[in-house]
């Protein structure tokens, strides 16, 4: 993998972690919706797989 | 909390899993944090979700309160990194180093002075982190390794950190426990006398070995009683907020005068700038030349912010200005749950509270913004600072912020669906009379997932009270264990740990730094056990 496209990936790591933070909260929390929490989840599962790739 | 997982070889070594991964990988494969802290989440994940009767919802909750736990830590981090690498921009790092290398003749007294002392003082005004993001960088600039100088200040401000943070650790126990300060204060700061002394011991060995470690025991010990003394003192006095405050000041005077009174040191040339510690490995990395300072900026001038966090940090805890800020404060709601297995979490609100009044973030910001206005009033402040050290800071502590919601994501997810309890009533059962021996290590397991002493006493304090009382043993020794035990723990977890690496430049190198860390934490706990076996005595209970 490319230098410069690991550099941007482990950015975006971090990046889809934040801006998926409030979408897991309002899910699990606010609307206690079972499938976008699951779809939060997976984004953050997204997230982590690409962190122990990249890093 | 309430029952949950059946206590079972199954399910503790489930429930182990994520830890084991954890630290598998980063010590022995030898994986940065985010890599290990991520695959521990989803371990963590999967074994909840299959294993421990968590579904989706519960998942999320975990997940998303470990978020909320690491925005918490995380802007301590990057506000403290930015801090950090504005006075380096400015040259204050350069002076600040310079001037406290001189206080010290040798690296054995600057290591307890700086590694020990100091990093306690800074411990006990501010909290997670900012020791280490202090205290590590005046060593670097002294000589130390990148890995030595962290190593040194995570062992060495391990002792500060249940009364540290103005006491929000021992405060926890304190409410937890239902124990009165009067009683508890007293009793743990003498049990602390201990590990004082030791991580003194500790840091002189990391320094140098068993030759420094003996060389330094006149200090060591000296100094030692002395901050053991005055820990003990302002529990007694009603202070137990200051008293690691205290202790720090007091023992970075004890050494400093016991440096230039006992013949053992008094013969030592003074040191050179920049004195010599490099292991060959390291030596490339520590090569770095210092940044010139600005012309006539004096110390007080470059330590001005950190004066203006001690002095923040204090004055925000005067009841007036504590009242003022009841209402500037932010924290999410987190509802109860239940798993499958009925285990039970409460609801819990504003959780990782965010006082602006008091947590160090907003502190550290006020006190970087202060120091902006004076070097501009002073002419001192140079164009493109901000911006070089926004982009710095960005760098350094972008890998450490993944690291970091990973963990948070892991541990809360265990706590939340009752694998760290299982793991507490383990060891707790498993122990018999010789509980005691292992009451410390419950609570380095709680601050070691969660990086915080206070939320290790939140989860094992009535687990510790209960195990108490079932043997029949004093009841105040073992809460206190539990305390000491968490603060011991926060020193090495990895969430701190990477603090330090972010700050001396050795992101993805955590295992390096824990390594070295690791067994002075464990060996102190050790001590810290058999002082409180020998103390409550269980074999004569019942």
């Amino acid at each position: 993998m490319k230098s410069i496209d690991r550099s941007v990936l482990r950015q975006a790591t971090l990046a889809v972690m934040a801006v998926d933070f409030p979408f897991l909260y309002v899910a699990a929390v606010g609307i206690e919706s079972v499938a976008l929490t699951a779809a939060a989840l997976a984004v953050m599962a997204a997230a982590a797989v690409t962190a122990a790739i990249v890093y | 909390m309430t029952d949950g997982p059946e206590l079972g070889f199954v399910n503790v070594v489930l429930a182990f899993l994520p830890i084991l991964a954890l630290m598998a990988a980063i010590l022995a494969l030898r994986w940065s944090a985010p890599k290990a802290g991520a695959v521990a989440w989803l371990i963590a994940a999967a074994a909840a979700f299959f294993f421990f009767g968590a579904d989706v919802a519960l998942l999320g909750i975990g997940s998303a309160k470990g978020l909320s736990l690491s925005l918490f830590v995380l802007s301590i981090v990057w506000t403290s990194v930015l801090l950090y690498n504005v006075i380096d921009q400015l040259g204050g790092i350069t002076i600040i180093g310079s001037t406290m290398t001189r206080l010290a003749r040798e690296p054995l007294t600057l290591a307890l002075l700086v590694g020990w002392s100091f990093s306690g003082f800074m411990q006990g005004v501010s909290g997670f982190g900012v020791p280490v993001a202090v205290a590590a960088p005046l060593l670097i600039f002294a000589g130390f390794t990148p890995a030595r100088a962290a190593a040194i200040v995570l062992v060495g401000h391990a002792w500060a950190v249940s009364f540290g943070s103005l006491g929000s650790s021992y405060y926890t126990i304190q409410l937890v426990t239902g124990i009165p300060g009067e009683q508890i204060g007293p009793r743990m700061a003498l049990l602390f006398i201990l590990p004082i002394v030791a991580s003194g011991f500790a840091v002189a060995h990391i320094q140098g070995g068993m030759a420094s470690a003996r060389r330094g025991a006149p200090l060591i010990l000296t100094a030692g009683a002395a901050m053991g003394f005055c820990t003990w003192l302002m529990a007694v006095i009603g202070a137990p907020q200051i008293a690691s405050i205290v202790s720090g000041l007091v023992g970075c005077g004890a050494v400093w005068l016991l440096e230039r009174k006992l013949a053992l040191y008094r013969s030592a040339e003074p040191q050179p700038e920049a004195a010599p510690d490099m292991a060959g490995e390291d030596a490339a990395s520590a090569a770095a030349e210092p940044k010139r300072a600005s012309e006539g900026a004096g110390f007080h001038l470059a330590f001005l912010p950190y004066y203006l966090i001690l002095l923040f940090s204090v004055l925000t805890q005067m009841p007036l200005i504590r009242d003022l800020g009841v209402g500037l404060q932010w924290g999410l709601d987190y509802p109860a749950a239940q798993t499958a297995l009925g285990f039970q979490i409460e609801s819990r609100e504003d959780y990782a509270r965010i006082s602006l009044l008091r947590h160090p973030a907003p502190l550290i910001l006020i006190s970087l913004i202060v120091t902006y206005l004076v070097h501009i009033f002073k002419g001192r402040w140079r164009s493109g600072t901000g911006r070089s050290a926004l982009r710095l800071t960005y760098s350094q502590c972008t890998p450490s912020s993944v690291g970091i919601a990973m963990m948070l994501m892991m541990a809360l997810v265990m706590t939340d669906t009752g694998m760290t309890v299982l793991l507490g009533r383990t060891i707790a059962s498993g122990a018999g009379w010789s509980f005691p021996l292992f009451s410390p290590y419950i609570g380095i397991l709680g601050s070691f997932m969660t990086g915080s002493n206070t939320n290790s006493n939140v989860m094992f304090g009535a687990l510790q009270l209960e195990a108490a009382a079932a043997l029949g043993v004093n009841a105040v020794t073992i809460a206190s264990v539990q305390s000491i035990g968490g603060s011991l723990g926060s020193a090495i977890a990895p969430a701190k740990v990477l603090v330090g690496t972010a700050v001396v430049g050795l992101s993805g190198q955590e295992g390096r730094v824990m390594r070295r860390a690791v067994p002075y934490c464990l060996g102190i706990a050790l001590l810290v056990g058999v002082q409180a076996l020998l103390l409550t005595r269980p074999w004569e209970a019942k």
